[in-house]
């Protein structure tokens, strides 16, 4: 619940629920996709200040009390065309509530072919800095890169 | 800041990859959205 009463659900799911195309991947297909919905809206979704620290504060408990080495992947909603408005909010928000938490953050946009333009897609993966496999999740995002830019 | 990767139009699977995830978190928002628990939700 947030300064102004609206409600949000943050939902930890396996990576693999949500993207296939990390079932190769011996590493990040271990992942856990996080969702963020506002599911109870008190009017207009404007600024609201306990916003960002709510969220940072739910995924710090999340790698805290759950599993510190979990890779969290991130993915901004792009269906009404605000996506790149999402990734900044949340890349501000880490930088402002999360620079103590001592994790590594790999952001990746990938911008697809749609009728004459590109239309952009944020994808954000989070672990720990001394995660044990932090060289296997950098190898494996460099090998998902590579299957997207094939031709 | 982040790394820029461009899907090349030729790339099917890829443009297909991204499709598949935005239609998957939709499902999964609306299993959620109807009362449904994650720890029931199994990807089509």
């Amino acid at each position: 619940m947030t300064k102004n009463s609206h409600e949000y659900r943050v939902t930890f799911s396996e990576v693999t629920k949500i993207m296939d195309f990390v079932d190769e991947m011996p590493v990040i297909s271990n992942g856990i996709y996080v969702i963020v919905d506002a599911v109870h809206e008190n009017g207009m979704l404007g600024f609201d200040g306990r916003l960002g620290i709510t969220i940072v504060e739910i995924i710090r408990h999340y790698l805290d009390h759950v599993d510190r080495f979990s890779i969290l992947v991130f993915n901004c909603d792009s269906n009404d065309g605000k996506q790149v408005k999402r990734h900044y909010k949340f890349e501000r928000w880490f930088r402002m509530y999360a620079d103590d938490m001592a994790f590594e953050k790999i952001d990746e946009e990938i911008l697809e072919p749609s009728g004459d333009v590109y239309v952009p897609t944020f994808i954000s993966v989070l672990f720990a800095q001394d995660h044990p496999r932090r060289k296997l999740i950098f190898e494996e995002v460099q090998e998902l890169k590579k299957k997207f830019i094939e031709k | 800041m982040s790394n820029v990767t461009v899907i090349p139009r030729e790339n099917v699977k890829a443009i297909e990859a991204l499709k598949k995830l935005k239609e998957r978190k939709a499902e999964l928002r609306a299993f959620l959205a109807n009362g449904g628990s994650i720890k029931n939700y199994k990807r089509k």
